[in-house]
């Protein structure tokens, strides 16, 4: 087997090394942002695709154990470059750039909800999560509220968090599939949606995670290797391009007079005219103010902590201290991106602000600014196929963590306790493929940015999971009725936020139309959403007077939060 | 599942059970007055030290604006008027596209005014307004082709003013215009300290939660 992949990886970099001979051959090519078919990022694209299909084939799943948490045999680093590989999406790797290329500080408040929140995954949540010891988000739910109900509640909530969150990786596999293979977006979509479905009913979580690492690696030097070219070509500091890029942000703020020798790929002038609005927080200029910065990075924040997928992770580690050191781990890997991601929007500004450039789709400036910048097709395609593996590394693990909700949560835990092994499987891939059909369908929608779509997800899972999550562990008093009263609270907020936004794109107007869409915005519902679900919860387990069994109490207390047994 | 009232194992963040819980909960406290003070105490701060500051181009508008109003302007008052619009033209995707098309047609209407022969041409706007003298000049010409147009009117828009001043007026402050490794402060705060303060709390609480609970000798179970 070996002698495959290794004959396969020579024959690649053969390919490889043709094609860019051929590039160089024909000579200089007229920059064409988009609509060709792009050989070489296309061959890198490939070569890293069945990479991963063969990573998935070897480190495939062989019973439910392997399949949800893969055996638990991972260790933090590990875990931690798997958390980083995870939650590093489409939405990291294309989306914050994008949202900073339009909205200038504003997008700063992605970068900050996206990293902060794992402040209060780390100190509220993970290793408490590893000591009670569950499967699934769902499973916590159903145990923690002694309630059937709730647990297929939670899964399909679980369910819909990682259907939302999955939206905005198809759209951005789509957008990469389209840019490399010069087809129309709606055949990208379906393209990289069944190679993705593929791989992920191939292998599993344990190739998930294997793949997860190497997913870690491809997308951080592919987003890492550009930034050092950039700064340099255009004179900027260039061995810390995250340290380099500040005197570019500066020089937007105060204008760059056009240097002689120094243009983007077109030609323009590599030069702007003083730009303050990006720089400055809450500026006008953007249309967005301190509110909305506020209520996306609260959002986001208390999101992360909710989200099913990023704590399944904390099961697959062997002990509650590991959880909390692969959450160290995740964040220093992920910050790693975070820290670079402005520069991708401070140079995608700088060479596409002259109008020749046009309209560029700001969810793929990330590519358009290594492309503006003339950096060999290697390197941009690398840079793009960087992307593509954000995405699939993201939606891989989110199509087993709704497979996980279907099969575990839903059939077996709930409608077929008897089921083998062999159904539950049958059930985990049947609930895999019906997923990625959803989710596919309607990235073909086009409905918002990237980084919105996603952080629709992040306040869904802000007003229902995260208050379950937050209370279960630390108020003993919060009990069935509680919980029931805080998940129709916080799922009617966001099925009001929700409808709201689907109306107007249905070209609906609803009443308060103006009111919801400011204080209710899809992207930041959570902001209000979980307060009042928080409150529910309380209210409601007041009422009906806290009877948490003391069984549940007492595990709670001793095995949770370390209290001496006093029987 | 009976004797729901039994009190002895009652969990509450605010009311810890003695000992590790104690110690505990104080630690994440503690650790999120942090994280909330970073966070959003620094916002806060932005939005009580900046005040709305116009850029020198609304100045310069503002300045020429009765003149052009009244159509009593001077050429020199003419070129400060036309460049000051080409300077927010350049501001390219912050400017909506209505804005823009008000921006441009006030432009075009005014550099026809001086150039021979009423031309649209950009070699002869860039001449009339005499961009080589210009910081920006090379820039602001190679804007000109895509911000010239066929100006429906001779009448410029009473809208101006209120399009240059939602784009040339910006919050600043101390914490913005201090500089720290070239970056504004506030931006290299938000997008690079933060994230370092979040790691730092990350790591900070793994180990001092590790060094309570062995203190307390308190075993993590193995589920």
């Amino acid at each position: 087997m070996k002698n495959t992949i290794s004959r396969l990886i020579t024959s690649a970099f053969t390919l490889l090394a043709a094609s860019n001979a051929f590039a160089a051959e024909s000579g200089a090519q007229a920059t064409q942002l988009e609509g060709s078919f792009k050989l070489i990022p296309g061959i890198i694209l490939i070569i890293i695709l069945i990479t991963f299909v063969m990573v998935g084939i070897f480190h495939r799943a062989k019973d439910t154990q392997s399949y949800w948490a893969a055996g638990r045999k991972i260790s933090p680093i590990g875990s931690g470059m798997a958390i980083a590989s995870n939650w590093m999406s489409a939405a990291s790797f294309l989306g914050m750039a994008a949202i900073m290329y339009g909205a200038g500080y504003h997008g700063l408040s992605y970068v900050v909800g996206w990293t902060g929140g794992y402040v209060l995954l780390m100190v509220l949540m993970a290793s408490q999560v590893r000591r009670y010891g569950k499967y699934t988000a769902a499973d916590f739910i159903g145990d923690r509220y002694y309630s059937k109900g709730l647990r297929g509640v939670g899964a399909i909530l679980a369910l819909l968090i990682s259907l939302s969150y999955c939206v905005g990786q198809f759209a951005g596999i789509g957008l990469m599939f389209k840019w490399i293979l010069g087809i129309d977006y709606g055949t990208a979509v379906i393209v990289g949606s069944s190679v993705v479905l593929l791989y992920t009913l191939i292998s599993g979580m344990m190739g998930v995670t294997k793949n997860m690492q190497i997913q870690y690696v491809v997308i951080i030097v592919s987003f890492m290797i550009p930034m050092f070219l950039i700064c340099y070509k255009y004179g900027y500091f260039f061995f810390l391009p995250q340290v380099g890029y500040g005197q570019a942000v500066t020089d937007i703020v105060n204008g760059l007079p056009a240097k002689e020798g120094l243009t983007n790929a077109l030609g323009n002038s590599a030069g702007i005219l003083p730009s303050p609005e990006f720089a400055m927080p809450f500026d006008p200029a953007t249309g967005q103010n301190s509110f909305q910065w506020m209520a996306i990075c609260f959002s986001l924040m208390i999101g992360t902590a909710g989200l099913p997928h990023v704590i399944q992770r904390f099961y697959v580690v062997p002990r509650a201290r590991d959880a909390r050191l692969s959450v160290v781990w995740g964040l220093f890997f992920i910050c790693l991106l975070y820290w670079s991601a402005p520069l991708y929007s401070t140079f995608g500004k700088i060479l596409s602000a002259n109008p020749e450039v046009g309209a560029l789709n700001k969810d793929a400036i990330v590519v358009y600014a290594a492309q503006l910048a003339e950096l060999h097709p290697v390197i941009v395609g690398f840079l793009a196929a960087g992307a593509v593996s954000a995405a699939f590394s993201t939606v891989s693990g989110l199509l087993v963590a709704g497979a996980s909700a279907i099969s575990h949560d839903l059939y077996y835990k709930t409608l077929n306790p008897d089921a083998s092994e062999k159904t539950q499987m049958l059930m985990a891939r049947v609930g895999t493929i019906l997923m990625a059909v959803i989710v596919a369908s309607i990235a073909l929608l086009k409905l918002a940015l990237i980084a919105q779509l996603v952080a629709t997800a992040f306040s869904l899972a802000g007003c229902t999971i995260f208050p379950l999550f937050v209370l279960g562990i630390w108020w003993s008093g919060s009990n069935r009725a509680g919980a029931w009263s805080g998940v129709c609270v916080g799922g009617g907020i966001s099925l009001i936020a929700i409808s709201y936004f689907v109306a107007s794109k249905l070209g609906i107007t609803m009443p308060l139309q103006d009111f919801v869409s400011v204080y209710l915005n899809p992207w930041y519902f959570a902001w209000i959403g979980a307060p009042l679900a928080i409150l529910a919860n309380i209210i409601g387990s007041l009422v009906t007077g806290c009877d948490t069994p003391i069984e549940i109490k007492k595990f709670l207390a001793t095995q949770v939060h370390g209290v001496k047994d006093q029987d | 599942m009976t004797d729901t009232n039994d009190t002895r194992y009652n969990i509450n963040f605010f009311r810890p059970i003695k000992g590790i819980a104690r110690d505990s909960n104080r630690t994440i406290t503690l650790f999120i007055v942090i994280w909330f003070l970073a966070v959003f105490g620094f916002q806060f701060l932005l939005i009580a030290t900046n005040k709305m500051t116009p850029e020198e181009t609304l100045l310069t508008f503002n300045e020429v604006w009765p003149g052009i109003q009244s159509g009593d302007a001077s050429p020199a008052e003419q070129q400060a008027f036309s460049k000051s619009l080409l300077m927010v033209l350049g501001k390219n995707i912050a400017v909506a596209e209505a804005d823009k098309a008000l921006l441009k047609e006030a432009l075009s209407a005014t550099v026809m005014k001086l150039t021979p022969g009423q031309s649209l041409e950009p070699a002869a706007v860039a001449m009339a307004l005499e961009l080589e003298k210009e910081k920006f000049g090379q820039i602001m010409t190679e804007l000109l082709p895509h911000s010239l147009v066929q100006p429906a009117s001779a009448g410029i828009s009473d809208g101006l003013p209120a399009v240059m001043e939602k784009y040339c007026t910006h919050p600043r402050g101390p914490l913005t215009d201090f500089k720290f490794l070239g970056f504004p402060f506030h931006y290299w705060y938000t997008g690079q300290l933060l994230l370092i303060i979040f790691v730092l709390l990350c790591l900070a609480y793994a180990l001092r939660i590790e060094k309570l609970y062995q203190k307390n000798n308190f075993i993590e179970e193995h589920n």
